[in-house]
């Protein structure tokens, strides 16, 4: 368990990589406005 | 989700343990919504490392809410994938992260049948876990979907 805070991916192709090893990729569209 | 869904500790850590999370900023990237076909914000997609999408939420989830539809969206993958084992062990967390979540608990049971049977290849679970969907919830467009069996029975 990595804490509290969520550590952010930015790159759609580095995460699918990452989850490789036995993840899913969770993508967040937002606006800030 | 920013000010109040994320920063919840449960919310970031069933992120971390579960899932490589990536955020786009579409002011900044406004590519991304033609990428995934999103014209809407917030817009959270569950897909996995091969870009299969395996689940989809449009608009803003509250953490208890956004908890039971990441718990459905990891039993929907295992279901997509086949994975009927660990489907049928991701079911009760579904069932349990969704509890008293009008929209989701419905169909965390639906689901939770479905693993079950497809795990055992034993109808009869399918049936009586369909039959108490039915009878809990007989006005949810999930019940109304486990509702036929009654019909052809």
């Amino acid at each position: 368990m990595a804490g509290d805070t969520i550590r952010w991916r930015h790159d759609i192709d580095r995460a699918r990589e990452e989850a490789q090893q036995g993840k899913l990729v969770l993508v967040d569209l937002f606006n800030p406005h | 989700m920013g000010a109040v869904t994320y920063p919840e500790p449960n919310v970031a850590s069933y992120i971390e343990a579960h899932f490589v999370p990536v955020q786009f900023n579409v002011v900044e990237r406004p590519e991304v919504k033609g990428q995934f076909h999103a014209p809407w914000t917030p817009t959270l997609i569950v897909e996995d490392a091969e870009g299969r999408e395996h689940r989809r939420s449009e608009g803003y989830l509250d953490p208890a809410r956004f908890l039971g539809e990441m718990a459905l969206a990891r039993l929907k993958a295992s279901l997509n994938r086949f994975a009927y084992d660990k489907a049928l062990a991701l079911s009760e967390e579904a069932r349990r992260l969704t509890q008293g979540d009008p929209a989701r608990e419905p169909e965390a049971m639906y689901w939770s049948a479905v693993a079950a049977y497809r795990a055992s290849d034993d109808v009869d679970r399918l049936l009586k876990m369909w039959d108490k969907l039915v009878d809990r919830f007989p006005d949810t467009e999930w019940g109304k979907r486990a509702a036929y069996t009654r019909f052809v029975k």
